[in-house]
Formats: structure tokens, sequence, C-alpha cells
């Protein structure tokens, strides 16, 4: 009876323990909060008309001009952010505009931000996006000579 | 006599067997064997069982044999009948209790996992992958979409349309709203 009693909470125990290492580990979800991550936002201007795309857009360039067919892209700037949890930079950007990022923390592998651009004064934009690896938000749409801004955020992480 | 619905009773067959049936019944039953499956498989039992008793009992020599001829049978017949197995049998698997119960055990451990997998798993982006959680814009239109190709998500700002205000209605006196009324329904629409 004992014997029967030990081997039944042996197995309590055992099945429990499966549980608690299974939370802990396999669940990609759960992944802990990183202390930094890096932020690459490349910033270019997309004129109406013409082909031209700026090689040193390197792998998005397809992309945009797949997207944007009758633009032509130049890239105007490339900045890098590090940044830990609920720190916030930000860049001025051409044509009176300043674009804000912050790093909002990690949710199931992927990096949660806020991005905010403001102009003369008003916020034009204020968006929390999440980017898994390899991912990137292209935000576009802010006037500047003639055409618009274009900013490719893309993530890293350490 | 039809047994159980157009099938011969077992008392018909024994008496079948013993030639005990008129020439009708005789002829009759017979046929019926011919064409019910069922009655036919049960009269070769019966003349199986028969047969065997015919064999042990012209085999007897002593009084001693006779005591075991039954038992000797109810052996034969075992034999001869289809046989139950349990399904370990039937499947030519036989674990002893020390090889059931740990993998029993395993296949539960294995079960488990599997579940807890499912229970604690929360939906990862793929690869190349981005969502937009919020967006939020003073003057501006906000556009989101996705491109084919790469999955990338754009957020496109535009221009806000200029809306036209219409300028204040100042209340109509009474006899302008009366005017109004009954004028033609262009006139009307025009008017304002």
């Amino acid at each position: 009876m004992m014997k029967k009693r030990s081997l039944s909470k042996f197995g309590f125990g055992l099945i429990a323990g499966i549980f608690l290492l299974q939370a802990s580990v396999c669940p990609p979800g759960m992944a802990q909060e990183r202390d930094t991550v890096k932020i690459y936002v490349m910033i270019s201007l997309a004129v109406p008309g013409g082909e031209k795309v700026d090689p040193r857009l390197g792998e998005i360039h397809q992309e945009l001009k797949n997207t944007f067919r009758e633009s032509s892209y130049e890239l105007l700037d490339e900045v890098r952010f590090d940044l830990t949890l609920q720190e916030q930079d930000g860049k001025p950007l051409p044509g009176d505009a300043h674009l804000y990022i912050q790093y909002m923390g990690m949710d199931g592998g992927k990096v949660n931000l806020n991005l905010k651009i403001t102009q003369k004064g008003s916020e034009v934009l204020n968006t929390n996006f999440s980017i898994s690896k390899g991912g990137t938000i292209i935000v576009g749409g802010p006037p500047y000579k003639d055409g618009n801004l274009v900013l490719a955020v893309k993530t890293a992480m350490n | 006599m039809l047994w159980k619905k157009n099938h011969l009773s077992p008392e018909e067959l024994n008496r079948l067997l013993d030639g005990e049936l008129d020439e009708a019944r005789k002829l009759f039953a017979e046929n019926h064997l011919q064409q019910c499956e069922s009655c036919a498989l049960e009269y070769a039992d019966l003349r199986r069982v028969v047969r065997s008793m015919d064999e042990y009992a012209s085999g007897l020599t002593s009084e001693s044999d006779a005591s075991s001829v039954w038992p000797r049978i109810e052996d034969a017949i075992r034999r001869k009948s289809p046989v139950h197995l349990s399904w370990k049998e039937r499947f030519g698997v036989s674990f002893p209790v020390f090889v059931m119960r740990p993998a029993l055990a395993l296949s539960v451990i294995a079960f488990l996992m599997v579940f807890t997998f499912f229970v604690f798993e929360r939906r990862t982006l793929a690869d190349n992958e981005a969502i937009v959680n919020s967006v939020s814009s003073e003057n501006k239109l906000v556009m989101i979409f996705k491109t084919k190709e790469r999955k990338i998500t754009v957020i496109w700002l535009a221009e806000m349309p200029e809306l036209e205000m219409a300028p204040p209605v100042e209340p109509a006196s009474a006899p302008a709203v009366r005017a109004a009324q009954s004028a033609p329904a262009e006139k009307q629409i025009n008017s304002f």
C-alpha cells in the first residue's frame, strides 16, 4: 500500500516537473526581454516619375520599386538606434519633421516599437508595431521637396 | 416447423440427422439447407459433433474409456470451433507488464509534452514579418498594407482632403418657410 502511494506521488511529481520544464523551455512566446535592440532606419526620398533606385537602399529597393512603380528613390540618410527597454531616441528628418522611436519590449520573439513623426508641431504619425527577425516596416508619406519621405525600419537583436 | 422465422429448429436438425423426419419434411429441410447458409452451418456443426461422438464411441474397449469420452469430445469440438482470441493474441503481440507500463508512461509523458506545448505556445510572427498594433495621426490619412513579395508592412500617410464647410444656415422666417414649401422641387434644391 505504502509502495503504491509513493509511486503515485512520484508519478505526480514527474508530470508536474514535465509541465514546468515545458513551460519554461519550449515556448518561444515567453522569450525574455532583451537588454538592447538595434533599430536601423533608412531615410529616403521618393519622387514621382522615373524608375531610378538608389543602390544603397539594398534589399528593399526592389520591394519599393514593385510597390510604388512610378517613383524613383534616393537614400538621404541611414541611422542606427541602440535602445534599451522603454528608451526613446529621435532624429531630425528633412522637411522640418522629427522622428522618435521607442523600444517597448519583446513579445513572442518580436520587438515592439513605438514610432512617432512630428512635423511643424503636430503629430503626423503615432504608431505601435511589432517586428520579427528580419521584418521591415516602411513608413512613407511626409512631403519633402517634390516627393515624399520614406522610412524603412528594421531591427536586429543583440 | 421453422425456427425463428424461416430457419430450421435445432430439434428439427437433430431429427434430420437421425433420419427421423418423414419424407415431406426431410425434402423441405434439405431444400432449406441448400438455400440457408445459417442453417447449413448449424447442421454441419451438428454433424461434426455426432461424428466425433461416433468415432470415440467406436474406439472404446473398456468401461474406463467410457468416462473419458465426453471430455475428449469437448476437446475435439473446441479444437475444431472458431477460436476467440484476445486482442493481444490476435495481433500477435503479447508484451509483459514490465514493458507495457513504461511504454504507457512514456506515451502519457509524450502526450503531456505535446499538450503543454500547445497550451503555452503563443502566436509568433514568422520571419520577415511585421504587424501594426495601433496607429493614429492628427492631420493625415493613414493607409496600412502589406507587399506581396517580402511581406513588408507599409504605413503610408496621405494628405487629408480639405472639406468644404457649408455656410451657417440662418433661421428662416415663417413666410420664407411657407414660400419654400410651396416652391417647385428644383427651386428648393437650389435654395439649399
